[in-house]
């Protein structure tokens, strides 16, 4: 419990930098932990911005990554991505996981590629819908899994939103080991100014998250992986075009 | 025998000639004053001493091979940049020096970007619309739909080409260091093996299309199981020359040791069509494999060259396309690059202002290859005025990753033309200039 102590510590340190934290928002979405566009484990509808690039490192605790690999010493996954919108409708995630505390010979670790398009931008009534493609290329595929997602935001008052998104993934790749978002998932996000309360089910489990924003550039994630395990990440974002 | 009667009309005579003397003196003097005829317009050397107030703040401010003229109501200045990194801005910042000084007398700025004294691409815009932004923040998109880019320089360029040029470009000397990042993939306890060298170079400008570059490799650290990588050892030595030929074509030609163990020359033609939008490129090398120190496998390398004769003919084509909306260059190159290795690539890249992203793929008779290329800004973005030897930041790294093993052996001849096709593409320049820098 010690270290979510920590990070809310810091959060709260970071909240009190009142006017440099930016808005959460579907023209600025949040982060999921494996790096895409997303709320906890699961994508939603929304892209990054064109020109944004997005660096970050996440801990997956054992028992909740997508590899399995039954050894005494090894505690989690360490997740590594950078993130881009490449093009108005296109995002892109280049994913590095490596085990925390195994002895083997894993190499680098697995590495493995995101794609998302947008079908459909967020209207009044239309809800913002994309197509995901993830581990396209990859090491293994432990995490391939090809789904469409949509969310629909809703404005409770000019500083709150809630989000909610839904979507269905399946394998494409039939003989790939993964179990990762296979069959319904959603999410919803109720989202204040920089700070974002979340929770999830990802087709296997629920998961809640706490999300801040500050000094316009760094998320923090704090997860609660199955409302058993502790998991969070740190990301920050440069904007390639402005 | 004279009378007073006489004398009375002698006198009413001379006072009518000086009247008329008079009158006539005093209509000369209310003429129109005189006007330059739209012929004398045309002459070298702009009304009133502008070209030498624009030449001298120009030349203070450090562009090079500068050249000046008037054609009717439109002012053509020629320069070429060596002090900022990002074409776009050193554009836009001679835009905003030279226009207060031209203030409404002409209607039009027309701009040649040249590259060791080459042109390269043109841009024209209203003054009018650049002086009312400056009145009216309102109205910048009025100046910014006024700038356009183009490769058709033909008539503006023979306005210009044979001026005398105000602070060349030629013989100068800038050097600097380039980082190199090389990074390959080992077993437990390393999974990453980095190498990072250091490249000084130094490019001396020659004649017109003409460079000569040196430059050696330094290594600083290096955790690749490669001998004589441990060692300095001469980088890119050569010499480039290119030319541009009517219809938008461009040609350049190198000789001298080139990247990748390979030595020879090398032959490129590039023609751009659709004013920047889709450019064929051919490439023809004939080389020879080239070595300092001698390569020796697995074992210490021995100082001396080693070199094979010019035996290998490589050659490859490529047509790249422009989506010009979002600087996004998609690119198919097939040919045979060294060691007879056929293959076809596919690439796209996206322009980030300064910051290229891309990701490729590739099928060669080895097997097919697939990975992402970056070249990322650094340092300075600006550089001191250009001295006859110029120490100056490197402008970019870049770094490609691949994902397997079979890489398509390629080499750098030294030949940057293709840099500045790219760097300086009228689209590409026209998006910047009018949203994405800051005016």
């Amino acid at each position: 419990m010690k270290r979510p102590i920590r990070f809310i510590l810091i959060a709260l340190c970071c909240l009190s930098f009142g006017r440099l934290v930016a808005q959460l928002s579907p023209e600025q979405p949040q982060r999921a932990l494996y790096g895409n566009t997303g709320t906890i484990l699961t994508p939603t509808g929304y892209l990054s911005p064109d020109g944004q690039l997005a660096f970050g490192v996440s801990y997956i605790p054992q028992g909740y990554t997508q590899i399995n690999r039954r050894e005494p010493l090894w505690r989690g996954d360490r997740v590594i991505y950078a993130n881009l919108g490449l093009l108005p409708f296109l995002e892109i995630t280049f994913r590095l996981t490596s085990p925390d505390g195994s002895k083997n010979n894993f190499g680098i670790g697995d590495r493995s590629l995101f794609l998302r398009g947008r079908i459909t931008k967020e209207k009044k009534i239309l809800p913002a819908i994309a197509i995901g493609l993830h581990d396209v290329v990859g090491v293994v595929g432990y995490h391939h899994v090809a789904y469409l997602v949509g969310s629909k935001s809703f404005a409770l008052s000019p500083s709150t939103q809630l989000v909610l998104s839904a979507g269905y993934g399946t394998k494409i790749i039939k003989n790939v080991p993964n179990t990762y978002l296979q069959g319904f998932f959603g999410s919803a996000s109720w989202r204040w100014k920089f700070v974002s309360l979340n929770a999830e089910y990802d087709a296997k489990k629920v998961n809640a998250a706490l999300y801040i924003r500050v000094l316009k550039k760094i998320d923090f994630h704090l997860a609660y992986l199955d409302l058993k395990k502790w998991s969070g990440g740190v990301s920050m974002q440069l904007k390639l075009l402005k | 025998m004279i009378t007073k009667a006489d004398i009375k009309n002698y006198f009413i005579l001379t006072l009518a000639v000086l009247m008329c003397s008079m009158l006539s003196v005093g209509a000369q003097s209310l003429q129109a004053p005189y006007a330059p005829t739209q012929e004398e317009m045309t002459q070298p050397y702009p009304f009133g001493g502008l070209k030498d107030s624009l030449l001298t703040a120009l030349k203070a401010s450090g562009w090079l091979n500068l050249r000046v003229q008037a054609s009717a109501d439109k002012l053509i200045i020629a320069f070429e940049n060596r002090i900022y990194r990002f074409e776009a801005r050193a554009i836009k910042a001679l835009i905003k020096e030279v226009a207060p000084i031209i203030g409404t007398r002409y209607k039009t700025l027309a701009l040649i970007v040249l590259n060791r004294n080459v042109p390269i691409m043109g841009l024209s815009l209203s003054l009018e619309a650049w002086n009312g932004f400056l009145h009216d923040a309102q109205a910048f998109p009025v100046f910014a739909n006024s700038i356009h880019t183009t490769l058709n320089i033909q008539a503006d360029w023979q306005l210009l080409k044979d001026q005398p040029i105000t602070q060349t470009g030629a013989l100068r000397t800038e050097a600097y260091v380039d980082p190199q990042l090389r990074m390959g993939l080992g077993g437990y306890p390393k999974p990453v093996l980095v190498q990072i060298n250091l490249l000084p170079t130094a490019n001396l400008y020659l004649w017109r299309g003409a460079q000569l570059k040196a430059q050696a490799i330094v290594p600083t650290f290096n955790q690749l199981p490669i001998p004589e990588d441990k060692s300095i050892r001469p980088g890119l030595i050569g010499i480039n020359q290119y030319f541009r030929l009517p219809s938008a074509t461009f040609m350049g030609l190198s000789a001298g040791y080139f990247t990748n163990y390979t030595y020879g020359l090398e032959l490129e033609l590039s023609k751009i069509l659709f004013n920047g939008r889709f450019i064929w490129r051919n490439k023809m090398g004939y080389t020879g494999y080239a070595s300092f120190p001698k390569r020796l496998g697995l074992e210490k390398p021995v100082p001396g060259w080693q070199v094979s004769s010019l035996a290998n003919l490589d050659y490859r084509s490529s047509v790249e396309y422009r989506l010009a909306k979002y600087n996004l260059v998609a690119k198919i190159e097939a040919g045979r690059y060294l060691y007879h290795q056929n293959a076809v690539k596919v690439s796209v890249v996206r322009q980030f202002r300064e910051t290229d992203i891309g990701f490729f793929g590739q099928k060669s008779s080895q097997g097919a290859n697939y990975g992402f290329q970056l070249s990322i800004p650094i340092l300075s973005k600006k550089y001191g005025k250009p001295q006859r030897f110029q120490f100056r930041t490197s402008k970019s790294l870049p770094y490609t990753y691949t994902a397997t093993q079979y890489v398509v052996e390629d080499y750098q001849s030294g030949n940057d033309l293709y840099l500045f096709l790219k760097k300086l593409n009228p689209p590409f320049i026209q998006n910047q200039l009018r949203n994405s820098l800051d005016w």
